[in-house]
């Protein structure tokens, strides 16, 4: 024994010295080790003494993502105030987002304790109602958030119902992004060029030929590493669209104009048009070249890069105003601002159906006290404030009633912060202070019903199961076509051979097939 | 050692040092584009790809992975997870191993193949949960870091081998001097054993240093969350908020630069050990120890 440990004992000395060595140069001190509870012991008192108030409870929350900087004083600051209002704790634990689903589907089987947490249809929202991971909240939802309930409105709760009962709490967002034309206005303007006379996308070319002629180093548009096509917005402007399942590009099948009718997008009119349009910049140069291997990702892009003219893309939430900033500290007098290609009026389609949701676990002891909070979050301003900002003064500084910005040094790396998404309607949402006029004009339009079209197919899902392989067939087939058609990269002959390949790809696929189930599906939806 | 100086062995020599140093160099490289890397600005990784010796020296990446203040605490966790973990599943990988390796025992096929088993299959991943959160109580403290790793089969056959391969007649000449089996296990079998307990030693000691899978599961609190998870939850949630941009506020994130730094942080220390363990690989192990 002794000599093997001996054999042993230098490969654990160097580990400990190595480990130890490395720590010491780390950062010091670990706020994140206070135990979280403790502000539930200082307040026990205060319940006791108060013997009409309701029993003490603790509400776990579980959410995707990074635990926010200065966690622990932000919550003690708003558990104290909870305890104060419904005798009750808030501790929220958060899960890395790529494991998120999987863990939620975990501690849901295992029947773990916790009281609510978030949800999505594009996480796994789906799965957790097919398995039965939300409680049935139908009787207790109007009793419980009265506030929350009617500012949602008694229409909106039930469209948002599955099979005629309340489950998740829908979270109010954007309904759709109408599509249009991200630009450097500064460089607009000096050409003659602005959100007048930028309308189309005859527009936009004529203004990048001019800004390229006289513009050293710039590039009208850029690839970057998460490129993997654009027709979604380019093909289709001004025109109605809904993709079947929402916002699939890749999947075969679409609506056009709210009619009923699944048409092939990639075999559409459109589709080739715009696949000819794009080769026609790439040859005339508005297309950076190198880009196509770019690996930069979207959001870098947009905070840094200062050489590319604009960018095809979704209608501004308040973002704008924050890119300026960021911008301009890279070139001093950088603007940005974004068009509408839609045109004058254009009514965007809308299932007018939430993507997030707050679910109450089945196993929660206080579904009733986890109402009450969502309901102080919904109507009580300093609690909702506290809640997704952090401390007034230390994590960020109201400006008005519906807008921040962060304390003289600090930025949203530095600060406490929840997303508004996961637990309260956008309208209750600040914005940044930085945000432009075009930002309010266009969080305006995205969160008011009258401009968006009620789709025909309303409340209608897709169910996959019957054309299963032929589907991840043809997004494989996609997958591999989509980038080097769309990026507009190929000759003339090239491109009619590689689209006609394409489409003879698709047909072997099975393309087809999804086709007529998704019309089947739709017209059986639609006779009920 | 005989000089060889014909022109074939010195043919043969020129040829195995070159392929064995072009093997080396392909392993070399792309670490040290990692390191390279790590140390490059965010904007010239972005326009110009990865470099073996960055054009813009600078620590931002890795200044981004030390800002995190659980940095500290998150080593310490891992370090003694690993150091603990290590021997404690040494101690009883061997313990297992041992009796496995000698051929009179009883019920040795059986629990081969009992072991063998729960190689091929397992429970799943709820019912493993389940056993662990509920009915072990271990969700959230240090022990869950280290108990479900304290077998792995394939260690215990690797040792089983090695154990198998000591001559019986070493065994069986203390046997007739009078030693116990516990006996024979500490004074005779370990210290033979160096080279084979020292390879899975490190084979050990890399799964829990490289593991955030139990924590991911089982770790809530911040002061017990290992170094890998920190990291990989960073990564995660670099990588997310880059490809939500419709939903998250514009933030700078230096994601590829910060994932050069964060895979030297989390690999340098544990690549110490490797020279520290060579010399037992090496080590011939029973030469002389029969004669006759």
């Amino acid at each position: 024994m002794k000599k093997s440990l001996k054999a042993i004992m230098p490969v654990m000395l160097a580990a400990t010295f190595a480990l130890g060595g490395c720590s010491g140069g780390g950062a010091k001190g670990n706020d994140g080790s206070a135990s979280p509870s403790a502000p539930a012991t200082g307040s026990a008192a205060n319940a006791s003494a108060q013997p009409s108030k309701l029993d003490e409870a603790k509400l776990k929350l579980i959410l995707p993502g990074d635990k926010p900087q200065r966690y622990n004083e932000v919550m003690k600051v708003l558990n104290a105030k909870l305890e104060d209002k419904i005798q009750a704790t808030l501790d929220i634990q958060y899960i890395p987002w790529d494991s998120y689903k999987d863990q939620i589907m975990v501690k849901l089987a295992a029947g773990e304790n916790f009281d609510f947490y978030y949800n999505g249809w594009w996480q796994n929202y789906a799965q957790v109602l097919a398995k039965g991971g939300a409680k049935d909240i139908t009787d207790l939802f109007e009793q419980y958030a009265p506030d929350l309930y009617k500012g949602l409105t008694a229409e909106y709760v039930d469209t948002n119902k599955y099979m005629g009962k309340i489950y998740g709490i829908p979270v109010p967002g954007p309904l759709e992004y109408p599509q249009g034309y991200n630009f450097r206005s500064d460089i607009a303007e000096k050409y003659g060029y602005g959100p007048d006379n930028l309308k189309t996308v005859a527009d936009v070319e004529s203004f990048l030929t001019k800004a390229l002629a006289g513009e050293k180093g710039r590039s009208g548009f850029r690839y970057n590493g998460e490129y993997t096509g654009d027709y979604q917005g380019l093909a289709f402007y001004g025109t109605q669209r809904e993709f079947v399942p929402s916002n699939d590009y890749n999947s075969p099948g679409m609506l056009l104009n709210n009619e009923p009718k699944v048409i092939n997008q990639f075999e559409s009119q459109q589709y080739k048009d715009f696949l000819k349009l794009k080769q026609r910049w790439w040859n005339a140069g508005l297309i950076e070249k190198d880009s196509l291997f770019s690996k930069s990702s979207v959001t870098t892009d947009a905070n840094s890069d200062v050489k590319t003219l604009g960018s095809f893309g979704n209608a501004p939430e308040g973002w704008l105003g924050d890119r300026i900033a960021s911008l301009s500290k890279i070139e001093p007098g950088a603007k940005v601002d974004f068009v509408s290609m839609e045109g004058e009026g254009f009514k965007m389609i809308s299932s007018f159906k939430a993507g997030n949701f707050t679910v109450i676990s089945p196993d929660s002891k206080n579904p009733e006290r986890v109402l009450m909070l969502l309901n102080l979050i919904y109507a009580d301003k300093e609690i909702r404030d506290l809640y997704l900002y952090g401390i007034e003064g230390e994590d960020f500084i109201a400006v008005g009633d519906n807008q921040y910005k962060y304390p003289e040094g600090k930025d949203a790396t530095k600060v406490f912060g929840n997303q508004w998404w996961m637990v309260t309607p956008w309208a209750n949402a600040r914005i940044s202070a930085n945000a432009t006029e075009t930002d309010k004009k266009f969080i305006a339009y995205l969160s008011d019903p009258a401009n968006f079209q009620k789709s025909v197919i309303a409340g209608f899902d897709f169910n996959p199961d019957a054309v299963k392989s032929e589907i991840s067939k043809v997004s494989a087939v996609v997958g591999e076509y989509r980038k080097v058609l769309e990026s507009g990269s190929s000759s003339d002959a090239q491109l009619d051979a590689k689209y006609n390949e394409f489409i003879a790809k698709l047909k072997k696929a099975g393309v087809d097939k999804i086709i007529a189930e998704k019309q089947r599906q739709i017209d059986e939806y639609l006779k009920k | 050692m005989i000089e060889h100086k014909t022109a074939g062995y010195r043919l043969f020599q020129t040829f195995n040092y070159l392929f064995f140093a072009s093997i080396g160099v392909c392993c070399l490289v792309p670490f040290l584009i990692v390191l390279g890397s790590s140390f490059e600005s965010e904007s010239v990784l972005r326009d110009q790809g990865f470099s073996l010796i960055p054009s813009q020296f600078t620590t931002f990446s890795y200044e981004t992975v030390f800002r995190l203040n659980a940095i500290t605490q998150s080593f310490l966790v891992s370090a003694a997870v690993t150091v603990i973990g290590t021997l404690a599943a040494l101690f009883v990988t061997g313990l297992l191993a041992y009796p496995l390796a000698q051929r009179e025992m009883k019920f040795r096929g059986a629990i081969l193949g009992y072991v063998l088993v729960t190689m091929l299959f397992s429970g799943g991943l709820v019912p493993w949960y389940i056993l662990i959160t509920k009915y072990l109580h271990l969700k959230d403290t240090l022990w869950v870091l280290i108990l479900p790793y304290l077998v792995n089969p394939f260690n215990m056959f690797v040792l089983k081998s090695f154990f198998e391969t000591l001559p019986r007649e070493i065994i069986e000449s203390a046997r007739i001097d009078g030693a116990s089996h516990m006996r024979i296990f500490r004074s005779i079998v370990i210290p033979l054993s160096a080279p084979g307990l020292a390879t899975i030693a490190l084979f050990y000691a890399l799964s829990y240093w490289n593991d955030w899978w139990l924590s991911l599961n089982f770790i809530e609190s911040d002061r017990l969350v290992p170094v890998q998870l920190l990291l990989k939850k960073m990564i995660s949630n670099l990588t997310f908020i880059s490809s939500q941009v419709d939903t998250s506020q514009f933030i700078q994130v230096p994601s590829n630069g910060v994932q050069m730094a964060t895979t030297i942080i989390s690999i340098g220390p544990i690549i110490l050990v490797y020279p520290y363990v060579q010399r037992y690989f090496v080590k011939g192990l029973t030469i002389g120890s029969v004669k006759g």
